[in-house]
């Protein structure tokens, strides 16, 4: 499984120093346990979030970061990552083969993107691929952009969500009804449902339960 | 307890089965995904199962391999909590292990599972 972009350089002899960033404790270990067993690789620490993280301290050249573990918006915890680490390149760790889902991940200036069902040696390129600059992305995600593309000549897909119906879907997965969408967006109730209608039309769904599902699927809730 | 495991995280498998061996569940079976035919002909005494990368409902997985083999002890990984979790334990799980656990907390809620499963009355689980 090929998937990085660009070969990456020929090995310096300073070891990359990568920090991980996994909120699932024991995949975890097991990354430090793979990324360690490459002598070109220097597991300098692990956190369970990036809050918890001494990223100033440790300094890394790469930052192996869980999507799935964040509670905070992504884009957050990016802008965290640039603050605190500026030099580091960022390779984020997800289990969604959704194509839009990696758009949103790279918008925020991740340099990487790779899927948890990744094979080890192919980590260990992806994270060196990062490391020397290039991109690299999941080659099953990056086909599902270029197919998106070449249908829609890059405009959105008429099923892709709004930006607003976005934010909707992602407050139907946590559990909020109408009237507390509502509020919360400063928006009448019948715009709400109108909204709803147009989501569940798009997705090909009934219920709010299927919304939800979805959200959380596509890594959107 | 020969267990068989439902991960399609090869790059975790190794560490999974190190830390199940402390609890004594030896792995002798990984699948990447669910099939239950295959969990039928392998008869495992256990079943671990990440309920996060399922293309089914996770309670309903679970329930499907309660019908499988209805004996076996089975215990759900899973990144959810509070009413995702109880629908894994109702649907039939003998455990739910969080992902947030590290591994003295996984192998001592297993142990503690599995000596509870084991002391139940035989038909109690079924």
């Amino acid at each position: 499984m090929l998937g990085s972009i660009a070969t990456p350089a020929p090995s310096s002899t300073k070891p990359v120093r990568v920090l991980v960033v996994e909120g699932q404790a024991l995949f975890g270990k097991a990354l430090c346990q793979v990324l360690a067993s490459d002598t070109e690789i220097d597991v300098v620490g692990d956190a369970d979030s990036i809050a918890n993280a001494p990223l100033r301290r440790l300094r890394p050249d790469l930052i192996v970061l869980d999507l799935d573990g964040h509670h905070v918006e992504f884009s957050e915890t990016m802008r965290t990552c640039r603050e605190l680490a500026p030099q580091a390149k960022v390779c984020v760790l997800s289990t969604h083969v959704q194509p839009e889902v990696m758009q949103r991940c790279l918008s925020a200036g991740a340099d990487g993107y790779v899927v948890k069902d990744i094979l080890p040696a192919e980590l260990i390129r992806a994270v060196k691929s990062v490391a020397s600059g290039h991109a690299y992305v999941d080659p099953r995600v990056a086909g599902g952009v270029l197919k998106r593309r070449s249908n829609g000549f890059g405009r959105a897909a008429q099923n892709e969500l709004s930006v607003r119906e976005t934010e909707i879907i992602r407050l139907i997965a946590r559990g909020m009804s109408n009237k507390e969408i509502s509020a919360k967006l400063h928006l009448s109730e019948k715009t709400v449902k109108n909204h709803i209608s147009r989501i569940f039309a798009k997705l090909n769904i009934t219920a709010r339960t299927q919304a939800a599902v979805h959200a959380i699927k596509t890594g959107l809730a | 307890m020969d267990s068989y495991v439902v991960e399609p995280q090869s790059l975790f498998v190794p560490y999974l089965s190190d830390v199940l061996a402390r609890a004594e569940m030896r792995v002798v079976r990984v699948a990447p995904t669910l099939d239950v035919d295959d969990i039928r002909a392998a008869r495992p005494e256990a079943l671990f199962v990440d309920t996060d990368f399922l293309d089914v409902d996770p309670a309903d997985a679970v329930s499907a391999m309660r019908a499988a083999l209805p004996r076996a002890f089975i215990c759900a990984y899973t990144d959810g909590e509070g009413a995702r979790a109880d629908r894994l334990r109702f649907a039939g799980a003998n455990c739910v292990l969080s992902k947030r656990f590290g591994d003295t907390e996984i192998t001592d809620a297993l142990r503690k599972a599995t000596r509870t499963a084991l002391a139940a009355p035989a038909g109690s689980r079924d």
